[in-house]
């Protein structure tokens, strides 16, 4: 798949030669993003580099009626950036630019490719960073950040992108330049920010962005609790949320993933412990060591059998790594994982625990958890052999059954990664067919045509049934969902 | 006029879709804590019917330990406030007038003084329940912390001036109220608190307020709160008096702040708002309009001209709105003082909206002034979402060119 001959010139003086690729090595390299085995070529890959050739080439695409998908740096893992139906990627790369920093009104503004570790590296001398910090931080940008609704280990205390968002400029499907918010904080009228962010890139393509500036916390204290029991970790998490104390992150590491960071990375997290839970405050500094007392006090009487507390910033950075980098360490235990990425109400934390512990010995396969804690934003891991094609449709399995497991406990889908191509089937468990046909209609609001981003968020027309079920729909060209068990593979979130 | 107060769901849904199915306009107030029978006479086709949902006011969910509320459209934030507080939690939202429902602070997307570190309720809402302009019901969101499962009509209906749905139910996620919550207090005879906020703010200290007040005397009351441990505090209140001097009143929760003019309240969280309408003697009928700007236009604001007109100002500094506020009645003296406020607005990213309808002012006179960018989008969306017509909003009437 390829332009027409006739299409490529016109896009070619819209944005020049060099901007425009249908060559196979880019089809190749564009024809996925983070859920890696899930492929479709795209027709071809556009590069503006400013919001007027964006506009442009977004006219011509809409009157040769050709779907189209933005990205940013392919990160995401719900296959949102996918081209299905061979639509055209329009790269958003080029829109790197940080057009303003205001320190009075503490914003910055940036164009929507800019990584976002690379906006606090832009401000952190001065004294502030952006707070939303995905694991892929370091190559993700903020462009997709919003549409994805990103999140982090930081948000229990700072929240997600949609909280540190104040401004954007948009261009919709049909070409119309339009800008939402601005630099303060209260705008009459309904929240159509809020609104588009999050909506994985089927509303309009994002031009620039004022995102929120926060003041670097004066000093962190990092704690480590240590448990026999992942009931009583969680006990722990419920416990200093009650006393009044919002930490800057809690996370938990089972059994399982503690064994396989002691093997990758040797942060000397003890190997006989059933959880540990990180435990990080942050603010200034006066007062901060008398709050880790009061949390260190709290762990212990909820069953921790030992708390130890980064004594300098390397320990801290030693805690972190395990966190951050757990998902790929997994890789020292199993060949092969599917990450899946759900929200419960956190004081279900023990049961649902429990039982996708005992779904994943129903099925003979081991499931590890490491997840952030404080939010109930689990990320259970299903260990299995690639290599083995029945623990293959046994992990899919384990992963349709934890799903169902969230939804019966009150939770969603999604806490973080979005519902893509991944988890659009399941959308008509969790919604009911007048709520999804209310999302529908929105989306027919802003892509009436469907040309932009087609295929994804919603469950394909009739299948509701099927996928209630939790039976893959047949020959569905959304989702191959083998293979798309094998896609998440290795990939650290 | 009539006014329908249905008693279930299911009777507000009927009586909705009734009005769908004919074509027929209504209203929709809450306690009518802000709402008055008319709105200015220069609004054409108000519709005679009122749908109040006072009655749909009960508790949905409401589950302590995992920080999370559900309840009906009409309770008044004082109730849900009230119910939180047992549970040693708090919504940090404190609208102009506590006796408002929550479908109605949802529909207006009201905040109040926490705002600034605490976010208001685009950071709190977690899920919504509407019916829609086809009279379904719809549910949003749900009831955990963090979703990113489809699209966020929560945050659609947020602000939405009850033109895009009635919204009968709201999901919040809430905080365990702040820890020893403190107030530091000075008067100041002119504006010079402006500039040593602006220094105070570069020290990047973490405050859960900052309201300054005009008073009848042509002066400033000023307003710090804070929380924490006492170190924390101690530290909180070091750097202040470092930028302030030794001027400022130091006062915990809960201490009255006898022999001035205004009171804080008893809560050093809520500031001073519990009590400033009552303090200023303030009607519903006379002029009150507040603009939501950046910062640094703030910092800047011509408030000295206002201040000597008589004018009542609240301001909140960061975050950041001010409140003009004055006893005039007459509607061609309160559009004076609206152009007057409009002129002075230099961004055009400044917002005005009005506290509630007064008789003799109304939405329309804000004009674009009282419209968030993206106007024509959100008008097309009204038009997409409520084919009848049906949900009055005068909000999406206006018409210029952005």
């Amino acid at each position: 798949m390829s332009f027409e001959k006739n299409i490529r010139s016109e896009f070619v003086r819209i944005l020049g030669k060099e901007w425009v690729k249908d060559d196979q090595v880019t089809l190749y390299t564009y024809r996925c993003d983070g859920l890696a085995l899930y492929t479709a070529p795209p027709m071809g890959v556009l590069f503006p580099g400013t919001v007027q050739e964006l506009s442009s080439v977004i006219k011509l695409l809409n009157q040769y009626k050709i779907s189209f998908v933005a990205r940013g740096a392919g990160t995401g893992l719900s296959g949102g950036a996918v081209p299905q139906e061979g639509s055209v990627i329009i790269e958003m790369a080029r829109f790197k630019e940080v057009h303003e920093v205001d320190w009075v009104n503490r914003t910055i503004t940036v164009g929507p490719g800019v990584i976002n570790l690379h906006i606090t590296e832009n401000v952190h001398s001065h004294g502030y960073h952006y707070a939303p910090d995905p694991s892929s931080q370091k190559a993700c940008t903020i462009g997709g950040n919003v549409a994805e609704n990103s999140g982090g280990p930081h948000t229990l205390k700072y929240g997600v992108t949609v909280n540190h968002v104040l401004g954007i400029e948009m261009v919709l499907p049909d070409g119309e330049l339009v800008t939402l918010g601005g630099k303060h904080l209260g705008m009459p009228g309904p929240d159509l920010l809020g609104l588009v962010t999050g909506s994985e890139g089927t509303f309009g393509i994002i031009s620039k962005i004022i995102c929120r500036l926060t003041p670097n916390p004066e000093k962190a204290v990092t704690l480590l609790g240590i448990y026999t029991s992942v009931r009583n970790a969680c006990e722990s998490v419920s416990s200093i949320i009650r006393h009044g104390i919002i930490p800057a992150a809690m996370e938990m590491l089972d059994k399982i993933t503690i064994s396989a960071v002691e093997k990758a990375l040797k942060p000397g997290f003890p190997l006989d412990a059933e959880a540990v839970l990180i435990v990080e405050l942050d603010g200034l500094a006066d007062g901060l060591d008398a709050e880790a007392e009061t949390v260190e006090k709290l762990l212990k009487e909820t069953g921790a059998t030992k708390v130890n507390r980064a004594q300098d910033e390397a320990e801290r950075a030693k805690i972190w790594r395990a966190r951050k980098e757990a998902f790929g360490a997994i890789g020292q235990i199993s060949p092969s994982y599917y990450v899946q990425d759900g929200v419960i109400p956190r004081s279900k934390l023990p049961e649902v625990l429990d039982e996708i512990t005992a779904i994943g010995k129903k099925h003979g396969l081991t499931v590890a958890n490491v997840f952030h804690a404080g939010d109930g934003n689990l990320h259970p891991l299903i260990l299995y052999d690639y290599e083995n094609p029945e623990e293959v449709e046994k992990s899919h399995k384990i992963g349709e059954e934890i799903l169902e497991d969230l939804i019966k406990f009150g939770g969603t889908l999604s806490g973080e990664h979005g519902i893509g191509i991944e988890k659009a089937e399941w959308m008509s468990d969790l919604y009911s067919e007048t709520s999804l046909a209310n999302m529908q209609n929105v989306r027919v609001f802003f892509n009436p045509e469907n040309l932009l981003n087609p295929g994804k968020i919603f469950p394909h027309p009739g299948r509701c049934a099927e996928s209630k079920a939790g039976t893959p729909p047949p020959n569905l060209s959304a989702v191959n969902k083998t293979k798309l068990v094998a896609a998440k593979s290795g990939i650290a979130v | 006029m009539s006014k329908i107060e249905p008693c279930s769901l299911e009777e507000l849904q009927n009586w909705v879709n009734s009005r769908i199915e004919t074509q027929v306009p209504f209203r929709i107030c809450g306690n009518g804590s802000r709402f008055v029978s008319t709105i200015s006479g220069n609004q054409k086709d108000i519709p005679g019917d009122i749908l109040s949902l006072k009655k749909l006011n009960g508790t949905r969910f409401f589950d302590p330990d995992d920080m999370v509320v559900g309840v009906e459209a009409g309770m008044s934030i004082r109730t849900l406030q009230g119910m939180l507080a047992e549970k040693n939690m708090v919504l940090p939202v404190n609208p102009w007038f506590p006796d408002s429902c929550v479908g109605s602070v949802v529909a207006c997307n009201d905040y109040g003084p926490n705002r600034m570190d605490m976010g208001g309720l685009r950071d709190c809402i977690i899920g919504i329940e509407y019916i829609n302009g086809k009279g379904e019901l719809v549910q949003a969101g749900g009831k955990v912390v963090k979703n990113v499962s489809g699209y966020d009509l929560t945050r659609m209906m947020l602000g939405s001036q009850g033109g895009l749905g009635v919204i009968t139910a709201v999901n919040f996620k809430v905080l365990p109220r702040p820890v020893e919550p403190h107030g530091m207090f000075g008067i100041f005879r002119n504006e010079a608190w402006l500039s040593q906020l602006k220094e105070l703010r570069k020290l990047r200290i973490p405050l859960n307020w900052i309201q300054a007040l005009s008073t009848s005397d042509s002066s400033w009351v000023l307003g710090m709160g804070y929380s924490g441990n006492k170190l924390n505090r101690d530290r909180i209140e070091g750097e202040i008096r470092e930028v302030f001097g030794n001027t400022l009143t130091i006062q915990p929760d809960s201490k009255s702040y006898s022999g001035q003019i205004f009171t804080p309240g008893e809560q050093r969280f809520t500031g001073f708002l519990p009590s400033i309408r009552d303090v200023w003697k303030m009607e519903e009928s006379h002029f009150h309009v507040f603009a939501t700007l950046p910062t640094e236009e703030i910092f800047t604001f011509p408030f000295e001209t206002f201040r000597k007109a008589n004018f009542k100002i609240a301001v909140h500094p960061t975050g950041g709105d001010i409140h003009f506020m004055h006893k005039s009645t007459e509607r061609k003296e309160q559009l004076q003082h609206l152009e007057k406020i409009k002129s002075d607005l230099i961004h055009a990213d400044s917002k005005l909206r009005w506290v509630s309808s007064t008789p003799k002012c109304s939405f329309m006179d804000l004009g674009k002034f009282g419209v968030a960018s993206g106007y024509s989008l959100v008008k097309r969306l009204k038009k997409h979402l409520d084919p009848a017509g049906v949900f009055f909003a005068p909000y999406y009437d206006l018409e210029f060119d952005e």
